[in-house]
């Protein structure tokens, strides 16, 4: 979503491509070059000589053959960016995606439960509550040692709860939707990073960020957007080694595994194709991270330069801002603008203030 | 999810990936290590260095096993077609022996025809070498004629009869004026008694090799 509008941006084009798609492309054929060459026996010096006995237009053809190749693989990479960020926020449609959808999932719906303080000090208050009934209507002298025991585990429980809760609260706000959106959370960490900075501007001001950024992008600041833009970039190159080294590992494996190669070979292409993936993809964790957190920062700032844009008179309280959104998103969606607006006219207002 | 009474297990994607990374990885080097124990074979290999044009005898070979992807295609393996055969270039200890290291197998009547006789190279153009279809292992007749002068219009010739090709080696991977002129280097096999008459003759004169049909 967010991505569409940046691709507009066209001024760092050319050095985005390169360093995103053109050399990763490069390194990636020439890699696979040299490993198919060694895991089918041939001897990459007698190669190299043959090639140089060669005709040099057949040279020259082969290189550009080649140049091609990669030209052609860094502007599939380069322009599938969305589509491979949204393979790693778990968007899939592939056979099985959806066992593996539950499968995350699960795992980080049960993160997110841990990181929901709230609940869990509500759940120990009530049995604080109970226990302490249990404790006042017992009549049994032996039993309440055990009794009391109990209660002293829960009152430490809950100062540990009390403890976490800042850390909690961080956590929650960098790497997960709101708990109340358990529902929607994605099965992989990256999704549920940018799944939060979507949710974001909804909890905080009932705004609709998916209809409002393209709109609120045109009011951002030169130097708001330059900063998204490297942060993006830098999350599509990081995205793009993990999923080229993950490529190579798999390509690799199978065609060694057919060349009948040396098993060190197959190792050290396999699981250091995977390993390159795991570190490029924990890399593009920190990125998302730092995307997300410009998302947030475009929503809390420049929000009231959308609605004087609209001309509009910013809401004076929270709660009357929560309501403009609604109308605002009630006009673009159903092209009714609310009766009780009135627009203001800025060029007005300056120059009121200039005669004054 | 699984819950296994106290412990509560959640396994995400990345503890699925990686394991099914290092069971992927094991199988597959598992398969390729029994691959590669039953893709052994014996073979004859040197087992010390040999130089070029060094008869070899069956003392200087001896049985490995070897994984069949380090053995050339064009290897030769077996001792009866190794042995008493002349080596062509140098052949490095403990390595597969190819056809191109090897002079071509010889007959009884060529192994007498390079009883004492003694390797001579010389330059030789596309023309004198039939046009790359003269062979090692070839035999032909040798005519050094001198240049005709007003002092003697007929020079004597001098003729060396069924002289033995051992290896014809060509010069393109040189760089060299010679590698441009697509000469070659005919490496002969000449009675050792007439190798100071051959190497006087051949000095600026003329050689002409000729093969009988």
């Amino acid at each position: 979503m967010f991505s569409e509008v940046l691709k507009e941006v066209t001024g760092i084009f050319d050095r985005r491509f390169l360093l995103n798609a053109f050399f990763p492309c490069l390194i990636f054929w020439g890699l696979l070059g040299v490993v198919g060459v060694i895991g089918g026996g041939w001897e990459p010096l007698k190669l190299l000589q043959a090639w140089n006995q060669q005709d040099g237009i057949l040279k020259a053809l082969e290189i550009i053959g080649l140049i091609a190749i990669v030209v052609f693989s860094a502007s599939v990479l380069f322009n599938q960016s969305n589509n491979i960020l949204r393979f790693y926020e778990g968007y899939w449609s592939f056979p099985l995606g959806r066992q593996f959808f539950r499968i995350g999932k699960a795992h980080h719906q049960t993160c997110l439960k841990e990181l929901d303080i709230k609940s869990q000090m509500q759940i120990l208050a009530e049995k604080m509550q109970q226990k302490g009934v249990e404790l006042s209507t017992n009549q049994e002298p032996k039993k309440k040692p055990f009794l009391q025991e109990e209660m002293n585990g829960l009152v430490a429980q809950e100062k540990r709860l009390q403890q976490q809760q800042f850390t909690s609260q961080e956590k929650n706000y960098r790497y997960y939707p709101q708990p109340r959106h358990s529902d929607e959370v994605m099965p992989t960490r990256l999704g549920n990073i940018l799944k939060n900075s979507e949710k974001y501007p909804g909890d905080r001001y009932n705004i609709d960020a998916v209809l409002v950024w393209s709109r609120l992008y045109h009011v951002l600041p030169n130097r708001y957007i330059l900063i998204i833009t490297e942060v993006r970039s830098a999350l599509d190159f990081a995205l793009a080694i993990a999923t080229l080294s993950g490529l190579f590992g798999f390509i690799t494996g199978v065609w060694l595994l057919i060349a009948k190669a040396p098993g060190w070979l197959y190792l050290l292409c396999f699981w250091g194709g995977t390993l390159v993936a795991g570190v490029a993809y924990q890399s593009a964790i920190g990125n998302a991270a730092a995307y997300a957190e410009q998302i947030k920062v475009g929503f809390d700032l420049y929000r009231h330069e959308l609605i004087k844009q609209f001309r509009l008179q910013p809401a004076q309280k929270p709660d009357g801002e929560a309501k403009q959104w609604q109308e605002i998103q009630q006009l673009l969606y159903g092209g009714q603008a609310p009766s009780t607006w009135i627009y203001i006219d800025p060029d007005a207002k300056k120059e009121e203030a200039s005669n004054d | 999810m699984t819950k296994l009474g106290y412990l509560n297990l959640s396994f995400s994607l990345g503890h699925l990936f990686l394991l099914s990374n290092l069971i992927l990885g094991s199988l597959g080097f598992v398969y390729l290590q029994q691959t590669e124990a039953l893709s052994q074979l014996k073979v004859w290999v040197p087992s010390r260095d040999l130089p070029p044009y060094t008869l070899i005898k069956s003392t200087d070979l001896i049985e490995k096993t070897l994984l069949s992807r380090n053995i050339p295609s064009e290897s030769v393996r077996e001792l009866i077609k190794i042995s008493d055969r002349y080596t062509v270039s140098t052949i490095t200890k403990d390595k597969p022996i190819t056809k191109k290291q090897l002079s071509p197998e010889l007959t009884l009547d060529q192994k007498k025809l390079l009883q004492n006789t003694v390797l001579i190279g010389i330059l030789a153009t596309p023309d004198m070498i039939l046009g790359g279809n003269l062979q090692a292992g070839d035999q032909v007749d040798i005519l050094i004629v001198l240049e005709a002068t007003e002092k003697q219009p007929n020079p004597p010739s001098i003729q060396f009869d069924n002289t033995f090709i051992f290896d014809i080696r060509s010069n393109e991977t040189d760089s060299t004026a010679i590698a441009k002129s697509s000469e070659s280097v005919v490496v002969l096999a000449i009675p050792a008694d007439r190798r100071a008459e051959f190497s006087r003759s051949i000095s600026a004169r003329k050689i002409m090799l000729s093969r009988k049909f």
